[in-house]
Protein backbone atom coordinates (compact mmCIF):
# COMPACT_ATOMS: atom_id res chain seq x y z
CA UNK A 1 0.00 0.00 0.00
CA UNK A 2 1.28 3.47 -0.93
CA UNK A 3 1.38 6.24 1.66
CA UNK A 4 1.71 9.90 0.79
CA UNK A 5 4.66 11.55 2.53
CA UNK A 6 2.52 14.41 3.81
CA UNK A 7 -0.13 12.05 5.18
CA UNK A 8 2.49 9.97 7.02
CA UNK A 9 4.23 13.00 8.55
CA UNK A 10 0.89 14.43 9.68
CA UNK A 11 -0.19 11.12 11.24
CA UNK A 12 3.09 10.70 13.13
CA UNK A 13 3.11 14.31 14.36
CA UNK A 14 -0.53 14.08 15.44
CA UNK A 15 0.09 10.87 17.36
CA UNK A 16 3.11 12.37 19.12
CA UNK A 17 1.10 15.47 19.96
CA UNK A 18 -1.90 13.56 21.31
CA UNK A 19 -0.12 10.69 23.05
CA UNK A 20 3.27 12.15 23.89
CA UNK A 21 6.66 10.44 23.78
CA UNK A 22 6.65 7.14 21.85
CA UNK A 23 9.02 4.62 20.32
CA UNK A 24 8.64 3.49 16.68
CA UNK A 25 6.87 0.21 17.66
CA UNK A 26 4.37 2.22 19.73
CA UNK A 27 3.83 4.51 16.73
CA UNK A 28 3.12 1.40 14.62
CA UNK A 29 0.23 0.64 17.00
CA UNK A 30 -1.04 4.20 17.38
CA UNK A 31 -0.89 5.21 13.68
CA UNK A 32 -1.40 1.73 12.11
CA UNK A 33 1.40 2.57 9.67
CA UNK A 34 4.21 0.10 8.78
CA UNK A 35 7.50 0.26 10.71
CA UNK A 36 9.57 1.15 7.63
CA UNK A 37 7.30 4.05 6.71
CA UNK A 38 7.44 5.45 10.26
CA UNK A 39 11.24 5.03 10.37
CA UNK A 40 11.56 7.18 7.25
CA UNK A 41 9.13 9.77 8.64
CA UNK A 42 11.07 9.97 11.91
CA UNK A 43 14.29 10.55 9.97
CA UNK A 44 12.66 13.39 8.01
CA UNK A 45 11.12 14.97 11.10
CA UNK A 46 14.45 14.81 12.96
CA UNK A 47 16.21 16.52 10.04
CA UNK A 48 13.58 19.26 10.10
CA UNK A 49 14.15 19.71 13.82
CA UNK A 50 10.52 18.95 14.70
CA UNK A 51 11.31 16.03 17.01
CA UNK A 52 14.06 14.89 19.32
CA UNK A 53 15.13 11.34 20.06
CA UNK A 54 16.03 9.98 23.48
CA UNK A 55 17.88 6.66 23.55
CA UNK A 56 17.02 4.29 26.38
CA UNK A 57 19.46 1.45 26.77
CA UNK A 58 17.96 -1.96 27.40
CA UNK A 59 20.70 -2.88 29.82
CA UNK A 60 22.41 0.17 31.33
CA UNK A 61 25.09 -2.03 32.89
CA UNK A 62 26.46 -3.01 29.49
CA UNK A 63 28.79 -0.82 27.47
CA UNK A 64 26.94 1.40 24.95
CA UNK A 65 28.30 -0.31 21.82
CA UNK A 66 27.15 -3.76 22.96
CA UNK A 67 23.78 -2.69 24.25
CA UNK A 68 20.63 -2.32 22.19
CA UNK A 69 18.65 0.86 22.74
CA UNK A 70 15.01 1.88 22.39
CA UNK A 71 14.57 5.24 20.65
CA UNK A 72 11.90 7.42 22.26
CA UNK A 73 10.59 10.11 19.98
CA UNK A 74 9.26 13.37 21.37
CA UNK A 75 7.98 16.56 19.77
CA UNK A 76 10.22 19.61 20.01
CA UNK A 77 8.02 22.19 21.74
CA UNK B 1 -26.00 22.34 57.92
CA UNK B 2 -27.20 19.76 55.33
CA UNK B 3 -29.32 16.89 56.65
CA UNK B 4 -28.28 13.24 56.59
CA UNK B 5 -30.39 12.45 53.48
CA UNK B 6 -28.76 15.26 51.49
CA UNK B 7 -25.25 14.05 52.43
CA UNK B 8 -26.18 10.48 51.52
CA UNK B 9 -27.65 11.66 48.20
CA UNK B 10 -24.48 13.64 47.48
CA UNK B 11 -22.33 10.57 48.21
CA UNK B 12 -24.47 8.48 45.86
CA UNK B 13 -24.16 11.15 43.14
CA UNK B 14 -20.36 11.16 43.54
CA UNK B 15 -20.24 7.34 43.30
CA UNK B 16 -22.35 7.42 40.11
CA UNK B 17 -20.08 10.13 38.68
CA UNK B 18 -16.91 8.17 39.51
CA UNK B 19 -18.26 4.95 37.99
CA UNK B 20 -19.43 6.79 34.84
CA UNK B 21 -16.12 8.60 34.36
CA UNK B 22 -14.11 5.40 35.01
CA UNK B 23 -15.97 3.53 32.26
CA UNK B 24 -14.05 5.53 29.67
CA UNK B 25 -10.74 4.39 31.13
CA UNK B 26 -11.86 0.75 31.30
CA UNK B 27 -12.77 0.72 27.62
CA UNK B 28 -9.60 2.57 26.63
CA UNK B 29 -7.23 0.31 28.56
CA UNK B 30 -8.86 -3.09 28.03
CA UNK B 31 -5.44 -4.74 27.87
CA UNK B 32 -4.31 -3.39 31.26
CA UNK B 33 -5.03 -4.81 34.68
CA UNK B 34 -7.41 -3.08 37.12
CA UNK B 35 -4.43 -2.35 39.37
CA UNK B 36 -2.50 -0.64 36.57
CA UNK B 37 -5.49 1.51 35.59
CA UNK B 38 -6.85 2.54 38.96
CA UNK B 39 -3.83 2.56 41.30
CA UNK B 40 -2.40 5.78 39.99
CA UNK B 41 -2.10 9.27 41.50
CA UNK B 42 -3.41 10.76 38.23
CA UNK B 43 -6.51 8.57 38.38
CA UNK B 44 -7.01 9.60 42.02
CA UNK B 45 -6.95 13.30 41.08
CA UNK B 46 -9.20 12.61 38.07
CA UNK B 47 -11.72 11.02 40.45
CA UNK B 48 -11.34 13.97 42.83
CA UNK B 49 -11.95 16.44 39.98
CA UNK B 50 -15.14 14.63 38.97
CA UNK B 51 -16.25 14.33 42.59
CA UNK B 52 -15.80 18.08 43.15
CA UNK B 53 -17.77 19.02 40.01
CA UNK B 54 -20.47 16.49 40.83
CA UNK B 55 -20.80 17.79 44.41
CA UNK B 56 -21.09 21.36 43.10
CA UNK B 57 -23.80 20.33 40.65
CA UNK B 58 -25.64 18.31 43.34
CA UNK B 59 -25.58 21.32 45.67
CA UNK B 60 -26.60 23.78 42.94
CA UNK B 61 -29.21 21.52 41.32
CA UNK B 62 -32.27 23.19 42.92
CA UNK B 63 -31.10 26.52 41.45
CA UNK B 64 -29.97 25.33 38.00
CA UNK B 65 -32.35 22.41 37.47
CA UNK B 66 -33.95 24.12 34.46
CA UNK B 67 -30.76 23.39 32.47
CA UNK B 68 -30.58 19.68 33.31
CA UNK B 69 -34.16 18.44 33.65
CA UNK B 70 -37.50 19.03 32.00
CA UNK B 71 -40.02 21.22 33.84
CA UNK B 72 -42.38 18.32 34.56
CA UNK B 73 -39.63 16.52 36.51
CA UNK B 74 -38.69 19.52 38.68
CA UNK B 75 -40.85 18.46 41.68
CA UNK B 76 -39.08 15.06 41.72
CA UNK B 77 -35.80 16.82 42.60
CA UNK B 78 -36.92 16.98 46.21
CA UNK B 79 -36.33 13.23 46.32
CA UNK B 80 -32.60 12.86 47.20
CA UNK B 81 -32.29 9.66 45.15
CA UNK B 82 -33.53 11.33 41.96
CA UNK B 83 -31.40 14.42 42.67
CA UNK B 84 -28.36 12.12 43.12
CA UNK B 85 -28.98 10.28 39.83
CA UNK B 86 -29.45 13.53 37.89
CA UNK B 87 -26.33 15.11 39.44
CA UNK B 88 -24.24 11.93 39.01
CA UNK B 89 -25.16 11.45 35.37
CA UNK B 90 -25.65 15.08 34.40
CA UNK B 91 -22.79 16.95 36.08
CA UNK B 92 -20.72 16.75 32.89
CA UNK B 93 -23.36 18.84 31.10
CA UNK B 94 -22.52 21.68 33.49
CA UNK B 95 -18.81 20.88 33.60
CA UNK B 96 -18.69 21.03 29.79
CA UNK B 97 -20.60 24.30 29.60
CA UNK B 98 -18.75 27.31 28.27
CA UNK B 99 -19.94 30.88 28.26
CA UNK B 100 -17.78 31.71 25.26
CA UNK B 101 -15.80 29.66 22.71
CA UNK B 102 -12.59 31.17 21.39
CA UNK B 103 -10.24 29.69 18.77
CA UNK B 104 -6.53 29.64 19.53
CA UNK B 105 -4.20 28.23 16.85
CA UNK B 106 -7.08 26.31 15.25
CA UNK B 107 -8.29 24.82 18.55
CA UNK B 108 -11.58 25.82 20.13
CA UNK B 109 -11.22 26.66 23.80
CA UNK B 110 -14.28 27.09 26.00
CA UNK B 111 -14.26 29.91 28.51
CA UNK B 112 -16.23 28.91 31.60
CA UNK B 113 -16.57 25.61 33.45
CA UNK B 114 -15.53 23.73 30.30
CA UNK B 115 -12.19 25.54 30.22
CA UNK B 116 -11.41 24.51 33.81
CA UNK B 117 -12.78 20.95 33.66
CA UNK B 118 -11.37 20.04 30.22
CA UNK B 119 -7.90 21.45 30.91
CA UNK B 120 -7.57 19.61 34.22
CA UNK B 121 -9.13 16.35 32.94
CA UNK B 122 -6.98 16.32 29.79
CA UNK B 123 -3.82 17.00 31.80
CA UNK B 124 -4.57 14.19 34.27
CA UNK B 125 -5.62 11.65 31.62
CA UNK B 126 -2.60 12.43 29.44
CA UNK B 127 -0.22 11.90 32.36
CA UNK B 128 -2.09 8.75 33.36
CA UNK B 129 -1.59 7.45 29.81
CA UNK B 130 2.11 8.41 29.81
CA UNK B 131 2.57 6.65 33.15
CA UNK B 132 0.97 3.44 31.83
CA UNK B 133 3.12 3.48 28.71
CA UNK B 134 6.29 4.15 30.73
CA UNK B 135 5.40 1.14 32.88
CA UNK B 136 4.89 -0.99 29.75
CA UNK B 137 8.32 0.06 28.44
CA UNK B 138 9.94 -0.71 31.79
CA UNK B 139 8.28 -4.15 31.85
CA UNK B 140 9.54 -4.77 28.33
CA UNK B 141 13.12 -3.68 29.06
CA UNK B 142 13.12 -6.03 32.05
CA UNK B 143 11.86 -8.92 29.89
CA UNK B 144 14.28 -8.00 27.08
CA UNK B 145 17.25 -8.33 29.39
CA UNK B 146 16.02 -11.77 30.56
CA UNK B 147 14.96 -13.46 27.31
CA UNK B 148 16.65 -13.91 23.94
CA UNK B 149 14.97 -11.95 21.10
CA UNK B 150 13.67 -14.99 19.16
CA UNK B 151 11.71 -16.05 22.28
CA UNK B 152 9.45 -13.00 21.84
CA UNK B 153 8.63 -14.16 18.30
CA UNK B 154 7.96 -17.71 19.49
CA UNK B 155 5.74 -16.45 22.32
CA UNK B 156 3.55 -14.44 19.92
CA UNK B 157 3.27 -17.48 17.64
CA UNK B 158 2.25 -19.58 20.63
CA UNK B 159 -0.31 -16.94 21.64
CA UNK B 160 -1.75 -16.83 18.11
CA UNK B 161 -2.59 -20.52 18.26
CA UNK B 162 -4.81 -19.85 21.28
CA UNK B 163 -6.78 -16.95 19.81
CA UNK B 164 -9.96 -16.73 17.76
CA UNK B 165 -9.79 -16.43 13.96
CA UNK B 166 -10.66 -12.71 14.15
CA UNK B 167 -7.97 -11.88 16.72
CA UNK B 168 -5.41 -13.97 14.84
CA UNK B 169 -6.07 -11.98 11.68
CA UNK B 170 -5.64 -8.72 13.63
CA UNK B 171 -2.29 -9.94 15.04
CA UNK B 172 -1.12 -11.03 11.59
CA UNK B 173 -1.86 -7.56 10.19
CA UNK B 174 0.03 -5.90 13.05
CA UNK B 175 2.93 -8.33 12.63
CA UNK B 176 3.13 -7.45 8.94
CA UNK B 177 3.36 -3.73 9.86
CA UNK B 178 6.05 -4.43 12.50
CA UNK B 179 8.11 -6.55 10.08
CA UNK B 180 8.18 -4.02 7.25
CA UNK B 181 11.44 -2.16 6.61
CA UNK B 182 13.80 -4.45 8.57
CA UNK B 183 13.15 -3.29 12.16
CA UNK B 184 15.89 -3.10 14.78
CA UNK B 185 15.95 -6.23 16.93
CA UNK B 186 14.87 -4.36 20.09
CA UNK B 187 12.08 -2.51 18.23
CA UNK B 188 10.67 -5.72 16.77
CA UNK B 189 10.81 -7.39 20.21
CA UNK B 190 9.02 -4.40 21.77
CA UNK B 191 6.30 -4.62 19.10
CA UNK B 192 5.93 -8.34 19.86
CA UNK B 193 5.83 -7.61 23.59
CA UNK B 194 3.06 -5.02 23.11
CA UNK B 195 1.10 -7.66 21.18
CA UNK B 196 1.64 -10.14 24.01
CA UNK B 197 0.38 -7.60 26.53
CA UNK B 198 -2.67 -6.76 24.41
CA UNK B 199 -3.88 -10.34 24.61
CA UNK B 200 -2.69 -11.35 28.09
CA UNK B 201 -3.46 -10.09 31.57
CA UNK B 202 -0.62 -7.93 32.79
CA UNK B 203 3.15 -8.29 32.89
CA UNK B 204 3.05 -11.55 34.87
CA UNK B 205 0.92 -13.30 32.26
CA UNK B 206 3.16 -12.09 29.42
CA UNK B 207 6.20 -13.21 31.42
CA UNK B 208 4.56 -16.64 31.84
CA UNK B 209 4.23 -16.95 28.05
CA UNK B 210 7.88 -16.06 27.53
CA UNK B 211 9.02 -18.41 30.25
CA UNK B 212 6.83 -21.24 28.89
CA UNK B 213 8.37 -20.84 25.46
CA UNK B 214 11.92 -20.61 26.82
CA UNK B 215 11.37 -23.94 28.54
CA UNK B 216 9.89 -25.52 25.41
CA UNK B 217 12.82 -24.33 23.29
CA UNK B 218 15.40 -25.71 25.70
CA UNK B 219 14.09 -29.20 24.93
CA UNK B 220 13.69 -28.60 21.19
CA UNK B 221 16.92 -27.16 19.71
CA UNK B 222 15.69 -27.48 16.11
CA UNK B 223 12.65 -25.27 16.84
CA UNK B 224 14.93 -22.80 18.65
CA UNK B 225 17.24 -22.69 15.62
CA UNK B 226 14.40 -22.13 13.13
CA UNK B 227 12.98 -19.31 15.29
CA UNK B 228 16.42 -17.70 15.53
CA UNK B 229 16.80 -17.87 11.74
CA UNK B 230 13.32 -16.46 11.16
CA UNK B 231 14.01 -13.62 13.62
CA UNK B 232 17.36 -12.82 12.02
CA UNK B 233 15.77 -12.69 8.55
CA UNK B 234 13.18 -10.14 9.74
CA UNK B 235 15.42 -7.78 11.72
CA UNK B 236 18.37 -5.62 10.69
Amino acid sequence: MEYSRKEVLTKVLLSLKQQGKQSIPELVFSTRLPYGVIKEAVKTLEEKGLIRIERVRANPHLAEETSDSLDLIELNE
Amino acid sequence: MPDFQTILGCLLAVIIAIVASSMELLSKYQARTIREIFFSPYYFFFVLLNAVFCTLVYWALPYISGILVRNEFLPSLENPLIRAIIAGLGYLVIARTSLLDITIRGQTVGIGFDGIYSTLAQYLLRHHDLRLRRKLRDDFLKAFSSYQPHIFLGAVKLLMRQLSEENREEIENTLARLKSGQPKSIDFCFGLYILLREYTEGAEDAEAFLSQLKEALSSDPSLAKSLQEEFAAITS
